[in-house]
């Protein structure tokens, strides 16, 4: 599990130059850095760092039974066909248990956008409407009817699976090619 | 609720989805116009084409941010939005941009009256709604199903037109009180200019969370019981009825000792207000909120000046108006709940105000007609001749001449209301007339002695036509009478009564003639000689 480093860049140069911390005036085009002077931020170590994370440090492993399949199925509207297919969600949660090792600190707020971070406010439009053309809004759709888009059925019975509604998009889907290369 | 064991109480919390009146989309610049063809007003956004990106619409805010002053709700320092995740066809995006974790506001309140009792058109009861979280949101657009060829049709048209999203705090107790809050925040929605607020159209959509808990809650419980979800509510009647038959079922349920299950339901019926299970427990939805990351953090108090900029100050907004109608007026809850109070501006109060002022009636003016004499008959004139865009200042009736119209109106106090009626129109029709001149020209004052009454009864019943052609009904009075059958007895008494008040034009008073009436027929029992 390793993080994968950027390519031989000086790592000055990797940098913006306002995250320079201090003097960033002698961050100037110099190809080498100034003597006995750092250019980065100061939580950027001098050299990269590799840890290897032990099994045993992390909380233990999030077991994925049948429940938590279907739940996943039904959401994600992807299937599991094979166990091949659970032996791989189950790893790359275990991946992902490595951020609950990250301590930030209470007073650190969690960044959701980058405009944010720049002290960017949400922009704002006026309220003027514009015409829509509805031939561009349409031309992707394999199907419409009467300038209608044409779904799969919405309401689902209670007590149909995801299993069940997965093949029956697939055979509608089969139906459908057939019927277009019939006609 | 007769016949209901008063063991358990209704929990009721409402959450509302108002339509807001801009004229673009949230997030792009599709028109928001009703009833357009299908998918005209579909922006390359609204699709989810991938390459686009949502740019919020000033105005919503705006608006938004205008009826959460008039909430009084705590308008935050910051909010943002985030995607709720679910798969819908209606949905291309297959999430909708909503605010979760920062709304626009929290924490308002919203002062209603309703009727507690169906039956007793004089109940009233005043009560108070927390509005616990008012957002910004996205509407999904429409869907025709076709069951039998299995498909859906998809209009865009509605997808990302804004939505304003009001939760009320679990305090109402029953249907009625629901359906007094929804009417008196569309009548504050409609007022600001924030939403049409049509529940027909669909312009504010009502979904109703119910649960029930002991009546009286038990000592140190304060927890809340499981909850059900009511949707596809399209009118008031049908919101108060849907609450009620929910809650009557979970207390059914309930003293049978089993349990409620935590469900969305949908109102199959709307006269009885019966709703069926959509979902099972089974199906449990996980929306996956998380922060949307196309839209940095609005900062409302920016806002906070455009929107408050025609703001009216809270007693000329409707709660504050139906307010003061109450307690210094004494409107009743059936001329308060009109449209009428909402709709009309705000020189027609005045003018009343007025006019009671000039009629020198006492305040608080106790009496419940006074509504009646100027909601219904006043404004009713107003409506009927000089249509509905009049004030009442139009009608030319100064408000002397009202005043003194209703000195001799109200209560009864010097005419009857049937005289009141016709004296109304009068003055419709010739407004510098002076009402008390012309009652006094007219005699139409009220006749309350009971031997005056009596002989103009007797003047009456003695008339040649009278005696010849009820003869019949006096013949069968006897029979009734001999016989002890009163009710029957009390009809033609009532008939009579009819027929005398019609006579004399209204300007006897009612009780006094029907006692004069019982009396006099129960005495002269046999019909006169003909």
């Amino acid at each position: 599990r390793a993080l994968l480093l950027l390519g031989p860049q000086r790592p000055w140069q990797r940098l913006p130059r306002h995250l320079c911390s201090s003097s960033s005036s002698s961050c100037g085009a110099a190809d080498s850095p100034p003597a006995g002077r750092r250019c980065r931020h100061r939580l950027v170590p001098d050299a990269p760092t590799w840890r290897n994370v032990a099994d045993s440090e992390l909380p233990p492993p999030t077991a994925i039974d049948s429940d938590t399949i279907a739940l996943l199925e039904r959401l994600s509207l992807v299937q599991f066909d094979t166990a091949d297919t659970v032996r791989v969600v189950a790893e790359a949660v275990r991946f992902a248990d490595e951020l609950r090792l990250v301590h930030a600190g209470p007073e650190v707020e969690p960044m959701t956008s980058l405009p944010e971070a720049w002290g960017w406010r949400c922009p704002l439009r006026a309220d003027t409407p514009a015409e829509q053309p509805r031939t561009a809004v349409l031309s992707n759709a394999a199907e419409t009817e009467e300038h209608y888009f044409v779904a799969p059925p919405g309401n689902i019975a209670a007590k149909d699976s995801g299993r069940e509604r997965l093949d029956r998009l697939a055979e509608g889907a089969k139906s459908k090619a057939s019927r277009s290369s019939r006609s | 609720m007769s016949g209901l064991k008063r063991l358990w109480q209704g929990v009721i919390g409402l959450e509302v989805h108002a339509q807001i009146s801009s004229a673009s989309k949230l997030f792009s610049a599709s028109p928001t116009a009703f009833n357009m063809p299908v998918n005209t007003q579909v922006s390359l956004f609204d699709a989810a084409i991938p390459g686009t990106l949502p740019v919020l619409n000033q105005r919503c805010v705006e608006l938004t941010l205008k009826t959460a002053l008039a909430l009084n709700c705590r308008i935050n320092d910051v909010s943002a939005f985030d995607r709720k995740h679910y798969f819908y066809a209606d949905m291309p995006a297959g999430y909708q941009i909503t605010q979760h974790f920062r709304p626009l506001a929290n924490h308002g309140r919203l002062e209603f009256y309703w009727q507690p009792d169906d039956n007793d058109p004089t109940s009233i009861a005043e009560s108070v709604a927390d509005i616990v979280q008012l957002q910004l949101e996205q509407d999904s657009g429409r869907s025709l199903h076709d069951s039998e060829r299995q498909l859906s049709l998809i209009d865009l048209n509605r997808a990302g037109v804004a939505l304003m999203e009001l939760i009320t705090g679990p305090t109402l107790t029953c249907g009625a009180e629901a359906a007094g809050f929804v009417r008196e925040l569309v009548d504050l929605l409609r007022c600001l200019g924030a939403c049409t607020g049509s529940l027909a159209e669909g312009a504010l959509r009502v979904d109703a969370n119910v649960s029930c808990r002991p009546a009286p809650p038990a000592a140190g419980d304060s927890g809340l019981g499981v909850r059900t979800e009511i949707k596809n509510i399209n009118s008031l009647a049908a919101l108060a009825r849907a609450i009620d038959f929910e809650v009557a079922r979970q207390a059914a349920v309930l003293d049978a000792g089993e349990e409620v299950i935590n469900e969305t339901r949908a109102l199959a019926d709307d006269a009885t207000g019966r709703s069926v299970s959509m979902r099972d427990k089974e199906r449990v939805q996980d929306y996956r909120f998380m922060p949307e990351p196309n839209l940095p953090p609005l900062f409302p108090s920016d806002l906070l000046p455009a929107a408050s900029v025609d703001l009216p100050p809270p007693d000329q907004l409707p709660p504050g108006l139906r307010r003061r109608l109450r307690q210094e007026l004494g409107f009743s809850y059936q001329h308060l709940a009109s449209s009428v109070v909402a709709a009309r501006p705000l020189a027609d109060w005045r003018y009343l105000d007025a006019a009671v002022t000039a009629a020198k009636l006492s305040r608080p003016v106790t009496s419940p007609h006074l509504g009646r004499w100027f909601v219904h008959c006043f404004l009713g004139n107003c409506f009927r001749l000089l249509g509905e865009s009049a004030a009442a200042e139009d009608s030319g009736i100064s408000v002397e001449s009202f005043g003194a119209f209703l000195s001799l109106a109200v209560d009864c106090a010097m005419i009857s209301e049937e005289v009141g009626e016709r004296l109304l129109e009068r003055m419709f029709a010739q407004p510098s007339m002076d009402p008390l001149a012309e009652v006094q020209r007219l005699n139409w004052f009220l006749t309350r002695n009971p031997t005056e009454v009596a002989s103009r009864f007797s003047q009456f019943f003695h008339r040649q036509d009278i005696a010849s052609k009820n003869l019949d009904q006096l013949v069968k009075y006897g029979k009734f009478k001999l016989r002890g059958n009163s009710k029957k007895a009390s009809v033609i008494e009532e008939r009579f009564l009819a027929l005398f008040m019609e006579a004399a034009e209204y300007t006897v008073d009612r009780t006094v003639a029907a006692k004069v009436v019982a009396d006099i027929l129960q005495s002269g029992v046999a019909p006169p000689p003909s």
